[in-house]
């Protein structure tokens, strides 16, 4: 157990900073915020970025779980603290709402679905012992 | 029984010691990453609001018939308002709210009743100052500038063309005018604005002198009604556009009248600015604000850095 664990960590710091390269990305994207002075260069490296991390947090991702709901937490913290600081829910009305949390919506299934190929190649490449569902 | 129960319970499904240490790491890892993301979004947040940085920014325009753009072939669609606003654009002001009307005074403008009101830009109803007030209200820290061209019609009826002399009556009417400035209208329209009231978003226009030709002695009666304006709009710190200085002042206003008014035209020997005249007006308006020619500085401190 001591053993698993050891090796564990590495891999865990290594994927809790995936999450937060994805959330540098995307408060860089949301609030068009330049973070690195790389001139021109930035915003294609910003979208790749964008991309890339949900499938690298999936591929570091042990359990399924892990892989397909750790790349949302950048996007629903930003989310639920701009709601709370900036944006309360009844200064939008219904139809709105919707249309908002259509797009919400679509980007969260998109990372989820990148997590999760990730975690697919993780398992295709290392074997099922490297990626469990349970 | 009870040996061979205890012997069904899963392994994992019990909270030994080795299964809380099992999640302890990763969940204190995702915890500190939820803390770490969600300071970030606060900092981030705090800085560029989205909601100012990507909503609507506008420009209100209130006053007479020289915000309205009025001119006597119909064409109102080529005023400052509309000059300035084209230039606005390029710095992130998105959207033109031109609430003036033609003929109003100071105290339509409180009470109501413009001689126009059936002809406006951006509907509304009710007084013009009041339709400011709650659009101000509504938009707080979204609109910048506002700008305000009121007071010659309170006392162009004070001057008489023919005999080129200003009747009786024109110091009420003025005494009027500067009691509507400063009691009503500029204190509503500062508090409507708010804490986002900066100097320099709220500017006043002084006036040209279309009689400078016809009549070169009504520059005293011009001059006393823009003093009167600078009075007002000192008092609370807002800023005049010299039109008057912009159209030639007292030595070239003979001059550039015909070509910056209607006035020389024979069909329609009418006050009000050409095309020209009100982009001359633009201009001066654009310097009063501080940024001529825009060239893309936006006048939003909000969005400073944007489209990077």
């Amino acid at each position: 157990m001591a053993v698993s664990q050891q090796t564990n960590v590495p891999r865990l710091i290594g994927l809790n900073l995936a999450v937060l390269l994805e959330g540098a990305a995307v408060i860089s994207v949301a609030l068009r915020v330049t973070l690195l002075p790389i001139g021109q260069f930035y915003p294609a490296t910003v979208s790749v970025l964008l991309l890339v991390l949900p499938i690298v947090i999936g591929l570091l991702s042990k359990r399924i779980e892990a892989g397909v709901l750790l790349p949302l937490v950048p996007v629903l913290v930003i989310a639920v603290v701009y709601l709370a600081l900036y944006a309360p829910v009844w200064n939008v009305d219904l139809f709105t709402l919707g249309v908002q949390a259509g797009r919400t919506a679509g980007v969260l299934v998109l990372l989820a679905v990148l997590g999760l190929c990730g975690w697919l190649i993780r398992r295709l490449t290392f074997g099922r012992k490297a990626a469990t569902v349970a | 029984m009870m040996i061979a129960m205890r012997a069904r319970i899963p392994r994992e499904h019990s909270f030994s010691r080795p299964a809380v240490s099992r999640f302890a790491v990763p969940l204190v890892l995702t915890l500190i990453v939820v803390v770490v993301l969600a300071g970030a979004d606060v900092f981030a947040l705090a800085q560029r609001n989205p909601s100012l940085l990507f909503g609507q920014h506008y420009y209100l325009a209130l006053g007479d018939s020289i915000s309205f753009g009025y001119q006597p072939d119909f064409n109102f669609t080529s005023g400052f308002v509309d000059d300035v606003f084209a230039d606005l654009k390029k710095a992130n002001v998105t959207t033109l709210v031109n609430y003036a009307c033609a003929g109003e005074t100071t105290v339509t403008m409180i009470y109501g009743n413009c001689q126009e009101h059936l002809i406006h830009h951006n509907a509304y109803t009710g007084p013009q100052l009041a339709a400011a007030v709650s659009f101000l209200k509504r938009y707080a820290g979204r609109v910048d500038p506002v700008t305000l061209d009121i007071g010659s019609n309170d006392v162009i009826g004070d001057f008489d063309l023919n005999t080129c002399a200003v009747v009786t009556g024109s110091t009420a009417d003025l005494a009027r005018l500067d009691s509507d400035l400063t009691q009503t209208i500029l204190p509503q329209l500062r508090n409507a604005m708010g804490t986002h009231y900066q100097t320099g978003d709220l500017v006043m226009l002084n006036y040209y002198n279309p009689y400078a030709r016809a009549c070169p002695n009504s520059v005293g009666f011009v001059h006393e009604l823009n003093a009167h304006l600078a009075s007002d709009a000192a008092q609370f710190g807002i800023p005049v556009v010299d039109v008057y200085g912009a159209f030639g002042g007292d030595a070239h206003m003979a001059a550039n009248i015909c070509t910056y008014t209607w006035i020389c035209n024979a069909q329609y020997h009418d006050i009000h600015p050409t095309t020209a005249g009100y982009r001359v007006i633009a201009n001066a308006v654009e310097q009063t604000l501080g940024y001529p020619g825009i060239g893309g500085t936006n006048p939003l401190n909000v969005s400073a850095g944007l489209g990077n």
